[in-house]
């Protein structure tokens, strides 16, 4: 009875009562759609740091976060990675890298030599569609197109790498051009020498060794125990660790915590003058009824039941908001999610500037649409608290006669 | 035959103010079951205050009111609020119903709050219903009847839940006096048919004509009580 009183009182005024309800549906869709771009943002960041540089886990030796140089690789053979072929595990990719002076015609370029198995990476980040020109091949190396400009050479072309290779051996080699690549990433276009793992391994005589091992799970969300997994059959005397991305990433973590943060606050904004525009319909809902709550009280009603019937109203209020607002929200991510927005052409060259990739991304994440109702929830909760103690103090006399 | 209602050196005094003001001295009053009863006097002289007392909305400063065998000067706020609810009825001079209710809903409405099983209540809203002449219009809100017919289903919900006695706090205030008469017609024969007894307070000659017992007060105390 007390719903259906709620229910029909909110209704009274039609026209309040769509104003303010209208006001819920909007911040919640606003909200969810905010919150939706800026996780969707993250989640893209994430994904393209993990499947370049990082993996979701990654095998290296201890001291080799600290200081990545070639002196800190560790074995890696057909045997290990059979050991660690977890059923969690989706792919491993081991890589060697180290860095070189690259050296064509008359000009000499600082570059990083990554040595890859060119299949694995291609089904871990696409590497292969990278390709502006040539292909992988062993004996062959593959330049990132800014490198190769400043070399002022092509496919084709001989280059030399020279450097310092494991435990402070000659590093030297000549290779010939077999392809030219475009990475996401404009550092990498600038500096990148893709060898074969076998290459480059001999190039440094750091044979069967590899710099790290990057791990793809099946599931992402899986990655805590996947590690955990992990660590338990690495010899706890050893030196190779498993790391996650969060340790390998921390600047990427610190900055989508503080992306995170201005969103909040740019929420809590929103919420603020919704749960204002709540808030005024229950105070006009409430002083203009004075009189007949006073009556209802005379008659017998307990003031704690007229409180629930206030506090109804104020969630009724809100729930329509927000299942009007999830009803909405849910088909518009569910479509953004699967067909980012594309950046305007300005846009376009920065997000190329920042290696990522030129699209709006979305997330679908469920605790998106579960936090947000929660939020506007509590709200109506807070505001109700208003009649409750409204009623509570109400001067049953007075009121009834007014 | 048992009082429903009874006074005992009922005093009520306002202190607030910079005299005090002795609203009620000294009543001692009975009610029995069936009585038509109507509280007179002139403004100022207790009225309210007295009814007040009698419903159960306001405690004496000294003194007891007997309903059914209970001293309701001694309950709690809460309890209070039950005993209005399971023993007394109340009529207001305006706005009684509930706007968002319809006719029948708002008659249920006591009873549903009393929790009686639904059958029960729907079958007795409709017996009141009829009984004042609103048989046809229990689908309609209190907006879509006119100030005679919502004191009516005022009056309705009051009895339906058979209280011990009905307090009406001048019913026909705002009613023209063809509508009045009506509605006080309505209350008399209910008062027969039903055995219900009816407590006014009022100004209105027409309401003291009906009456069968008056109670005059003046300056807070009982200056007659005659009946007829
Ligand atoms: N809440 C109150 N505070 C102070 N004095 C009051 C209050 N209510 C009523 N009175 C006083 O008590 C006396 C009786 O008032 P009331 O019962 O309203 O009389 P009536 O209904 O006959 O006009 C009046 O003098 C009135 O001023």
């Amino acid at each position: 009875m007390l719903l259906k009183l709620a229910w029909r009182n909110l209704w009274r005024s039609r026209k309040r009562t769509l104003i303010t309800v209208s006001s819920v549906f909007f911040a919640v869709l606003l909200a969810v759609m905010a919150e939706s771009v800026n996780r969707g943002s993250h989640e893209s960041m994430i994904r393209n740091s993990v499947s370049y540089f990082t993996g979701y886990l990654q095998l290296q030796d201890s001291a080799y976060f600290e200081e990545p140089s070639l002196d800190y690789c560790f074995s890696w053979n057909e045997a290990e990675a059979e050991r660690f072929s977890l059923p969690g595990v989706q792919s491993l990719i081991p890589r060697l890298q180290g860095f070189v002076l690259a050296a064509g015609g008359d000009r000499t370029r600082a570059a990083l030599v990554l040595g890859i198995e060119p299949e694995k990476e291609q089904q871990l980040n696409g590497l292969q569609d990278q390709l502006l020109a040539g292909d992988f091949e062993p004996g062959g190396v593959v330049l990132g197109d800014r490198l190769a400009e400043r070399l002022q050479l092509g496919i084709g072309d001989s280059l030399v790498l020279l450097g310092q290779g494991y435990q402070g051996q000659q590093a030297a080699g000549i290779y010939r051009i077999s392809g030219l690549v475009k990475p996401t990433s404009p550092e990498l276009r600038k500096q990148i020498a893709y060898l074969t793992l076998a290459d480059a391994q001999s190039l440094f005589g750091a044979y069967d060794m590899v710099s790290s091992v990057l791990v793809m799970p099946n599931q992402p969300n899986a990655t805590d125990k996947l590690q955990q997994q992990m660590s338990d059959l690495l010899p706890a005397d050893g030196f190779v660790v498993v790391r996650n991305w969060r340790e390998l990433l921390p600047e990427l973590l610190a900055a989508i915590e503080f992306d995170n943060a201005s969103n909040r606050i740019i929420l809590f904004i929103l919420y603020l003058v919704i749960g204002f525009g709540i808030f005024g319909t229950v105070l006009t809902m409430t002083l203009e009824r004075r009189k007949e709550f006073g009556v209802l009280i005379s008659v017998g009603m307990r003031r704690r039941r007229l409180g629930w019937m206030a506090l109804y109203e104020s969630l009724l209020m809100g729930c329509i908001g927000i299942l009007a607002g999830m009803a909405a929200s849910v088909p518009l991510v569910a479509w953004f999610y699967y067909h980012p927005i594309p950046m305007g052409e300005e846009l376009q060259a920065i997000s190329e500037e920042f290696g990522v990739e030129p699209l709006i991304f979305f997330s679908a994440d469920p605790s998106i649409f579960s936090s947000q109702a929660l939020v506007v929830l509590g709200m109506c909760l807070l505001v109700a608290l208003y009649p409750g103690y409204y009623i509570s103090k109400l001067d049953v006399l007075k009121a009834s006669r007014s | 035959m048992t009082p429903v209602l009874q006074t005992q050196n009922l005093h009520k005094t306002y202190s607030e103010g910079p005299v005090a003001v002795h609203a009620l001295r000294n009543i001692n009053l009975e009610i029995h079951p069936g009585e038509f009863t109507v509280i007179v006097g002139p403004s100022g002289s207790g009225k309210t205050t007295l009814l007040n007392m009698l419903g159960g909305l306001d405690t004496p400063s000294t003194g007891k009111v007997w309903v059914a065998g209970t001293d309701i000067s001694e309950l709690n706020e809460n309890q209070l609020i039950d005993f209005r609810l399971h023993h007394i009825g109340f009529v207001f001079q305006a706005y009684n119903l509930i706007p968002v209710l319809t006719a029948e809903e708002n008659v249920s409405f006591i009873m549903d709050l009393q929790g009686r099983p639904a059958a029960e209540i729907k079958a007795r809203a409709a017996e009141v219903l009829a009984e004042v002449g609103l048989a046809d219009r229990g689908k309609n809100r209190p907006a879509e009847l006119s100030g005679g017919q919502q004191q009516r289903v005022a009056v309705a919900r009051a009895l339906a839940s058979r209280p011990q006695y009905v307090l009406a706090d001048e019913p026909t205030a705002n009613l023209d006096s063809q509508t009045a008469f009506n509605l006080l017609d309505t209350m008399k024969r209910l008062n027969e048919d039903e055995k219900m007894t009816f407590l006014f307070s009022t100004h209105d000659q027409r309401v003291i004509d009906r009456a069968t017992r008056v109670i005059t007060l003046v300056d807070g105390e009982i200056a007659s009580d005659e009946r007829r």
